[in-house]
C-alpha cells in the first residue's frame, strides 16, 4: 500500500517537473528572427509584393474568421447554458 | 444556384469590360493601388463559374457515388457501429472494506498475546520445546463444533520459494506478512476431501467434511515465514476457512484473529492445530481433541502441492469481498472487546460455535504498550487514536505535495501559454510588413527574368497563383458569412 501511494507520488513529482519544465519552453519560444520570419522574407521577395499581400491578407482573415467561430460558439455555448 | 449562375454569367462579362476600361483609363500609378483588387475579383468571379461548372457534372455524381458504396457498406454490417453504444453498467454487489485497529488496541493485543504466550510456555513447557518460538492459544469457546470434525489445514514448506526470500526480501516479507482474502460462495465442494483450486490460482482449500453435503468454501490465504536455520526463510502458504455459510462466524473469526495478529506484528506460524517442526521438512498434523473424539485425518493423505506462485510485489495486507460488511464489522469490534477479557471470545447468536486455532507467536512483536500508546496519542480511555502512522505519513504527502506544487505549476503554465498566444497574435499581425529577403539563387533570378515569346514567366505564374488564392479567400469568405 505504500509503494502504491510511494508511485504515485513519484507520478505527481514527474508530472510537476515535465509541466514546469514546458512552460519555461514555452517562454523561450520568440519570433522575431526566427526562421519562420526568414522563410516569409524569401516568400515576399519570390512571390512579389501583390500576391504576397494577398496570401497574407488571406491568413489574417482566416485567422479572425476563425477567431470569430469561436467566440460566436462560446457565446452560443453560455447562452445554451443560462 | 441557378439564378446565381444566370447573374454571374450575365454580369461577368459587364464586370470584365469594366475593369478592362477602369484599368486603362487611370494612370499607371493609380491603378497599382486598385487594380489589383479588381483583377483579384474578377478572377474570383471565373473561378467561381468554372468550379459550379465542376461541382455540378464532376464533383456531384462523384459524391453521390461515394455516398453510395459507403452506405451499402454499412448496410451490409450493420454491427459496424456497435462500439459507439454504451455499455451496460454492472450493478456489483460487491464492497470493499478495511477495517482499521487503532495503535491503543494494536498495543491492548500485542500485550495480550504476549501475556499469553508466557503462561503457555510455563504451563506445557515439553511441549513448547518444540518449537522455535513461543506459542500462543485462543480458544474460543469449548462446545463441539461442526469444524473439527470437518475443517484440515495443509501446510508444505516450499523451498523454491524460499531461496527467493533470504535476508533483506524475507525480512521485508516478515513485516508484512499475512496476505489473505476471503471469496463468498466462490466454490463449492460437492464431497469429502475435496481441494478446490482458487479463482487466481493461489489459493487453495482442502476440505474434508464428515457428511456428503455440498458445502460453500471460503479461503482464506495467508503466508508466513519460518526461520530454520540462521538467515534461512521459507515462505509458504496456507490455507482454511471451508464452512457452510458465508455469514456463519467462523470464517469472520478467523479473519479478525489473523488481522488482530497482523496489526501486533506478529508472525502466524500456524492455524487450526497443524504444527510445523523445527527443521521445517515435514508438516505435521495435530488431531484436535474433540468432545466426540474425532480425529482429523492426516494430511499425507491428501496429495496438495501449495507451491504456487505468489505476488511478491502485492503488500495490500486485508482485501475483502464481502456481502454482509455490517455483520463483519461488528463482529471485529465485539471480538477486539472480548480479546480485552483474556482473550475468550462469546459470540452472539453463534454460541454453539467453537474455533480452535493455535496461533505461534514469533519475535518482532508490537512493543509499545497500551501505556506507552496512549502517551504517544494523548487518548482519553477508549477513545480511538489516530489511525498507522504509515497512514499517516501517506496522506501528508497527498497533502503536501498535490495541491501546491501542482497547482502552482499548472497555473505558470497556463500563464505562459496564455503570453504565448499574445505574443503569436502580435506577431501575426507583423506578417504583411514583413521586409523581403533577396534570393541570391541565379536560377531563381533568371526565373524572375525569363520571357518566352516576349511573355514573362513569372507574371504568368503569379497570375495563376493569384487566381487559386483568390479564389479560396472567395469560397471561404462566401462560406462563412452569411
Amino acid at each position: 500500500m505504500i509503494d502504491f501511494f510511494k508511485s504515485i507520488v513519484e507520478l505527481i513529482t514527474n508530472l510537476v517537473t515535465t509541466i514546469s519544465g514546458t512552460a519555461d519552453r514555452i517562454d523561450e519560444i520568440t519570433f522575431e528572427g526566427s526562421v519562420f520570419v526568414d522563410y516569409l522574407g524569401y516568400a515576399k521577395y519570390a512571390m512579389g509584393a501583390p500576391l504576397y499581400t494577398l496570401f497574407t491578407s488571406i491568413i489574417l482573415i482566416a485567422i479572425g474568421v476563425s477567431l470569430w467561430s469561436y467566440l460566436v460558439k462560446g457565446v452560443m455555448y453560455i447562452r445554451g447554458l443560462l | 444556384m441557378k439564378k446565381k449562375g444566370k447573374i454571374i454569367k450575365m454580369f461577368l462579362p459587364i464586370f470584365l469590360s469594366v475593369m478592362l476600361i477602369f484599368n486603362a483609363a487611370i494612370p499607371p500609378k493609380k491603378t497599382q493601388a486598385v487594380a489589383p483588387i479588381l483583377i483579384w475579383a474578377a478572377e474570383a468571379l471565373i473561378a467561381e463559374v468554372v468550379i459550379d461548372l465542376g461541382w455540378k457534372y464532376v464533383g456531384k455524381p462523384a459524391l453521390k457515388k461515394l455516398t453510395k458504396k459507403i452506405s451499402k457498406k454499412i448496410m451490409d454490417n450493420p454491427n459496424a457501429f456497435d462500439f459507439m453504444k454504451k455499455k451496460p453498467k454492472i450493478d456489483g454487489k460487491k464492497k470493499s472494506i478495511d477495517v482499521d485497529i487503532s495503535p491503543l488496541d494494536r498495543a491492548k493485543i500485542a500485550s495480550m498475546v504476549k501475556e499469553e504466550s508466557k503462561t503457555i510456555k510455563a504451563k506445557d513447557k515439553d511441549n513448547h520445546e518444540k518449537w522455535t518460538t513461543p506459542s500462543y492459544d485462543v480458544d474460543f469457546g469449548n462446545t463441539d463444533p461442526f469444524y473439527n470434525t470437518g475443517v484440515k489445514l495443509n501446510i508444505y514448506p516450499d523451498t523454491s520459494y524460499g531461496n527467493l526470500l533470504r535476508n533483506q526480501e524475507a525480512l521485508h516479507f516478515y513485516k508484512k506478512l499475512i496476505h489473505f482474502k476471503f471469496i463468498p460462495n466462490a466454490y463449492k465442494a460437492s464431497s469429502n476431501l475435496e481441494l478446490i483450486s482458487s479463482l487466481d490460482n493461489r489459493v487453495v482449500c482442502t476440505q474434508t467434511l464428515s457428511g456428503g453435503t455440498p458445502y460453500r468454501v471460503h479461503d482464506v490465504k495467508a503466508r508466513y515465514l519460518t526461520n530454520t536455520s540462521g538467515d534461512e526463510y521459507y515462505l509458504n502458504f496456507f490455507s482454511t476457512g471451508c464452512s457452510m455459510n458465508p455469514k456463519t462466524p467462523e470464517v469472520k473469526v478467523f479473519k479478525s484473529y489473523l488481522r488482530a495478529l497482523e496489526l501486533a506484528n506478529t508472525t502466524i506460524y500456524l492455524a487450526e492445530g497443524v504444527m510445523v517442526p523445527e527443521d521445517n521438512t515435514r508438516v505435521y498434523d495435530v488431531p484436535m481433541s474433540t468432545p466426540s473424539g474425532t480425529k482429523l485425518p492426516n494430511h499425507n493423505d491428501l496429495d496438495i502441492d501449495l507451491s504456487i506462485p505468489i505476488d511478491i510485489d502485492n503488500e495490500n495486507i486485508l482485501e475483502v469481498e464481502w456481502e454482509d460488511l455490517d455483520i463483519y464489522q461488528n463482529y471485529f469490534e465485539q471480538y477486539v472487546t472480548n480479546v480485552e477479557n483474556k482473550g475468550d471470545v462469546t459470540i452472539n447468536n453463534y454460541e454453539n460455535i467453537t474455533y480452535v486455532t493455535n496461533i505461534y507467536y514469533q519475535s518482532d512483536p508490537y512493543d509499545k504498550t497500551p501505556e506507552e500508546v496512549c502517551k504517544e496519542i494523548n487518548c482519553d480511555g477508549e477513545t480511538n487514536p489516530p489511525t498507522d502512522p504509515e497512514e499517516e505519513d501517506d496522506g501528508s504527502i497527498w497533502k503536501d505535495i498535490i495541491p501546491i506544487a501542482l497547482i502552482i505549476v499548472l497555473f505558470d503554465l497556463l500563464s505562459s501559454i496564455l503570453m504565448y498566444l499574445a505574443r503569436m497574435f502580435q506577431f501575426i499581425l507583423t506578417i504583411p510588413v514583413i521586409p523581403e529577403k533577396t534570393i541570391d539563387n541565379s536560377a531563381f533570378q533568371w526565373f524572375k527574368t525569363a520571357k518566352i515569346m516576349g511573355v514573362q514567366i513569372y507574371n504568368v505564374v503569379s497570375m495563376l497563383a493569384t487566381v487559386g488564392l483568390s479564389f479560396l479567400a472567395f469560397k471561404a469568405i462566401r462560406k462563412v458569412l452569411p
